[in-house]
């Protein structure tokens, strides 16, 4: 009776053993996958990067120095930081509004965004970030649109402020299906 | 008796070790072809990227460029070198390309091909058009720059390059 509760015992320690093993197993595959970039992570894209680029040199409707130059989508959000308040010669708007504007519609035209498109939506933001660690950063433009819950790619275009305390980043993140 | 107990018992063991091996050689197959199908994936990616930056370079070309900025086109040298006829076989030999064309995006534009009668009121400029199979093309964002003469100002507006041949697939 004695050997053969003893053998009963082996049997399920040896049980025991290949479930622990197996669930070791899984959990190793889980933790691996886990901490694989998941699906909310943004991976960096040339494509977002020339885009951001080629943007920045773009010659906007506004004219804020009066002087018959339209500015670039770069020097419009110098101006935006720097004197916010400031508005475009002839049409009055303002040079933040111009800058939402223009963004608005270059991203419309230029990339393919909408449902049943190839990007669901995006996020843009333009803001000073600040050299000096413990400067606060500001928050210039923001601009959302479309669902941005599956993967996404994304880029930066850094544009020097004349307040030389930091830099301009332009942000642009593309979400896919 | 007590023998046959002992063979039932090894046949028992070798067939858990069996159902071990197999169970392992699966998950370890299921992981080789996740990490082949990310490692293709990634691959495709860097192979797209490096096509682009090759198509930024051919915008940066002194035929092409636009002074002070590196991912500009100059689109009146690109409107002139739209009329010249030869441009087209030189550009596809020195380029590698049997096709490529510049578009322009934002402000939109009347569609048409920019040729020097038709300039500004035109959408696209083929630069190279070899009538051969195109095979898979790239595109890359540009700006493309002019000096506007009623404005006395430099102006530059959203474009894309668009190209294929073997001189994009080399890398």
């Amino acid at each position: 009776m004695r050997i053969k509760n003893k053998k009963g015992q082996e049997e399920m320690v040896g049980f025991a053993l290949i479930v622990i093993i197996v669930a070791v197993v899984g959990v190793v595959l889980l933790g691996f996958a886990l901490r694989n970039p998941g699906e909310s992570s943004e991976a960096s894209s040339v494509e977002v990067n020339q885009f951001l680029e080629s943007l920045a040199h773009v010659t906007s409707d506004c004219d804020y120095n009066s002087r018959n130059d339209f500015a670039s989508m770069e020097e419009l959000a110098r101006e935006c930081y720097t004197n916010p308040a400031d508005t475009c010669t002839g049409s009055e708007e303002n040079v933040c509004n111009a800058l939402n504007e223009s963004l608005k519609g270059i991203i419309s035209k230029g990339l393919d965004i909408g449902t049943e498109k190839y990007y669901e939506g995006f996020e843009m933001n333009i803001g000073f970030e600040p050299k000096e660690v413990g400067e606060e950063e500001v928050e210039i433009i923001s601009l959302k649109e479309g669902s941005c819950e599956g993967r996404k790619v994304g880029g930066e275009y850094l544009i020097s402020s004349s307040r030389a305390r930091g830099s301009i980043a332009m942000n642009l993140v593309l979400c896919l299906e | 008796m007590m023998n046959n107990k002992g063979q039932i018992k090894i046949q028992e063991m070798a067939f858990v070790l069996m159902a071990i091996f197999v169970f392992f050689a699966l998950v370890g197959l299921m992981f080789i072809s996740y990490r082949v199908s990310n490692l293709r994936e990634g691959s495709e990616v860097i192979k797209e990227d490096a096509t682009k930056e090759l198509l930024k370079n051919i915008a940066n070309t002194p035929e092409l460029s636009w002074a002070g900025c590196s991912n500009c086109i100059d689109l009146d040298k690109a409107v002139v070198l739209n009329g010249n006829g030869s441009s087209e076989e030189q550009y596809a030999g020195l380029f590698g390309l049997n096709y490529m064309k510049i578009e322009r995006i934002y402000p939109k534009r009347e569609d048409g091909e920019c040729i020097l009668g038709a300039y500004p009121r035109c959408s696209e400029l083929t630069l190279v058009d070899t009538k051969e199979v195109k095979g898979t093309s790239s595109s890359a964002f540009v700006a493309l720059c002019k000096w506007d003469g009623e404005l006395n100002t430099e102006v530059c507006e959203l474009g894309r390059v668009i190209a294929s041949g073997s001189g994009l697939n080399e890398n």
